[in-house]
């Protein structure tokens, strides 16, 4: 109980000068970010992409930079700042000092993450009710045999085809109406072409059920995760910014590049397997070429790293000297 | 028999720097001074004995207790460190207060307890201003009464007399001496000697690592007395002043600086010389401007005992 409530004290007190540094406000920008670009551009856009492109930038860069800036602060400011030695002399668990700094970081890292996914998401999907526009379906149809066949079918604004120099031509389409027909010139092969306009697709929100919820977690999770890693470093490095950059930045993104089980060593393997049931368009090249884990799998997997990171840190804040110079 | 403070060969290295070389010492409760210039090992013996650190040989004992994370011992031994580290967003109060809630204290008695300890180190008008704003003096007095308000039995200070007005030293010795008579016992480090002669007549000499002596201050001054004592004084006539000065017994040389104002004696009876000084500089018309003695610096002292 005794080292319970000195954890729990540490984290009070570490939050409470944690508030109030340069370190917070960087960590709040990286949050208010994404959320504001959904906040406040989101009806220029689409809201799939958008949230899709929020989230990506959410859990492959703010959530690690958050997680990295403010679990380095655990114990290597602590001796940094030489304000150790107080708690060390103090009646409680060495380990204490560790856990409590630690709890506050990441509980401020995952409040900080959980706001900005839930806005990306609100942002998103209200932006898209407000302003999204129905997408036109063209195709563009080839006349072979006599016949007019389409080789393919599209929603963007503009149209892409190969003239007769076999060239790429673009013509701009959302001027026309359902039914309309544009002639275009004969293709390379000298084959008539043409764009058919068919008709207006409403755009629905893109998100799946639960996004939200699902982005929010994965967010948070991953945050706090990177808190332990550098919470970890802190008690043996002086800079431990420095290595968990490197990891989060280096060593995952060529980790989640390779195929097979080598993912399964980065942590946003873990926080892309949570959302791989609710995968956005803009995920789609992600998740390409890449086994995920189930859900509840995932979770266990980053409950049982982490878990086992701090007990490591515990144990060797336990043991170790730290020598404070004058 | 159970002694407060037990080093037996007791040694630390920080990589191939000795910290800390085959210490063996006894300390018996009540005020002892640790005296030894910087560099001595003096911070180093006394992280070892709040465990902050753990020795590389030999071993220390307080309280019949290994100190290194022993959280029995933490409630009864408080630690002055000398390092300049406070919260500075926290007022005094707050820092004080919240370290004694995480020893175990409830709220009101934190509160209780770090308004009584910086009101006994002098700062009832400032404990409210946040640590930031205090000068060096204030926030070594932070640190004293973060050391002094769970009423420990044994507190360790480093050099906590250091950045203090004379006033507020006036102060902290009294503060030290009221806790010594409650029954507290303190080791109290610094490099000048005379500081903790008024608080204790117990020294602990140590240099380059080592115990060099260990007793009453009067013993220890019989020895600093064999040292030939090196006294400075700048004056308008030096020259005549060096041949008048080289007649009193006990001066045993005089130079005279380049810049030809600078008289430097050295001499084995120091009382006398003072004695006489200000006759003959005042018959000869000496001009004399300053007058400072090396006694304070004990680097000087040390090096004559080690020889």
């Amino acid at each position: 109980m005794a080292t319970l409530r000195a954890i729990l004290l540490i984290a009070a007190l570490q939050v409470r000068v944690m508030i109030k540094s340069v370190r917070f406000a960087a960590c709040l920008l990286m949050a208010i970010i994404p959320a504001a670009i959904a906040l406040g551009a989101g009806g220029l856009a689409d809201a799939g992409k958008l949230a899709g492109g929020l989230s990506l930038m959410l859990l492959m860069f703010s959530a690690p930079l958050v997680g990295l800036l403010l679990g380095s602060v655990v114990i290597a400011e602590e001796v940094e700042g030489r304000t150790i030695t107080f708690f060390f002399t103090r009646p409680i668990h060495r380990a204490a000092l560790f856990l409590g700094r630690w709890l506050a970081v990441s509980f401020v890292a995952s409040c900080l993450m959980g706001g900005s996914a839930a806005a990306i998401t609100y942002g998103s999907s209200h932006a898209t009710f407000r302003e999204a526009k129905p997408q036109l379906e063209w195709a563009l149809e080839v006349k072979r045999g006599g016949r007019w066949r389409p080789s393919r079918v599209e929603r963007t604004r503009v149209a892409a085809y190969h003239g007769e120099d076999g060239r790429w031509h673009r013509l701009r389409i959302s001027h026309l109406q359902p039914g309309e027909i544009k002639d275009l010139p004969q293709n390379e092969n000298g084959h008539a072409q043409r764009i058919k306009a068919r008709k207006f697709i409403p755009q629905t929100l893109d998100l799946a059920p639960g996004f939200g919820w699902l982005l929010a977690l994965a967010a948070s999770l991953g945050a706090v995760l990177y808190t332990i890693i550098t919470a970890s470093l802190s008690i043996f490095v002086k800079r431990p910014m420095i290595f968990g950059l490197a990891y989060a930045y280096a060593v995952e993104g060529i980790l989640v590049l390779l195929p097979g089980s080598t993912q399964s060593l980065s942590v946003q393997h873990y926080l892309r397997s949570l959302l791989v049931d609710a995968k956005q368009p803009m995920w789609m090249p992600v998740f390409e070429d890449a086994e995920f884990l189930s859900r509840s799998d995932a979770c266990l997997h980053l409950v049982v790293v982490g878990t086992a990171l701090l007990a490591a840190g515990c144990w060797a804040v336990t043991r170790k000297q730290f020598v404070l110079t004058s | 028999m159970s002694f407060l403070i037990e080093a037996r060969d007791l040694g630390r290295w920080y990589g191939e720097v000795v910290g800390l070389a085959d210490l063996s010492v006894v300390i018996q409760p009540g005020i002892t001074g640790l005296v030894g210039p910087n560099g001595s090992g003096k911070s180093t013996f006394m992280k070892l004995i709040v465990g902050e650190l753990r020795p590389s040989r030999g071993s220390v004992r307080v309280m019949g207790r290994t100190p290194f994370a022993n959280r029995e011992l933490y409630s009864l031994l408080g630690f002055c460190p000398q390092q300049d580290a406070l919260y500075d967003h926290l007022s005094a109060h707050a820092f004080v207060s919240h370290l004694l809630r995480i020893s175990g204290f409830s709220k009101s008695e934190s509160q209780r307890r770090a308004e009584r300890a910086l009101k006994r180190v002098g700062l009832t008008e400032a404990m409210h201003r946040k640590c930031g704003t205090y000068s060096k003096g204030m926030r070594q007095r932070v640190r004293i009464a973060q050391a002094i308000a769970h009423d420990p039995k044994l507190i360790v200070f480093d050099e906590p007399l250091g950045g203090l007005d004379p006033l507020a030293r006036q102060q902290v010795r009294g503060v030290f001496k009221e806790l010594a008579a409650e029954g507290c016992s303190l080791l109290v480090s610094s490099h000048v000697l005379h500081e903790l002669q008024s608080l204790t007549d117990r020294i602990v000499l140590i240099h380059r690592g080592r115990l060099l002596a260990q007793g009453c201050v009067r013993d220890i001054r019989s020895l600093l007395s064999k040292h030939p004592r090196r006294i400075s004084i700048a004056c308008e006539a030096p020259t005549d002043l060096a041949i008048e000065l080289l007649r009193i017994s006990g001066v045993r040389s005089a130079s005279i600086a380049d810049d030809d104002r600078t008289l430097t004696v050295e001499t084995r009876r120091a009382a006398r010389l003072f004695d006489e000084l200000p006759a003959i500089a005042s018959r000869m018309k000496a001009g004399i401007t300053s007058l400072n003695s090396d006694d304070e610096n004990l680097e000087a002292v040390f090096d004559f005992l080690v020889d």
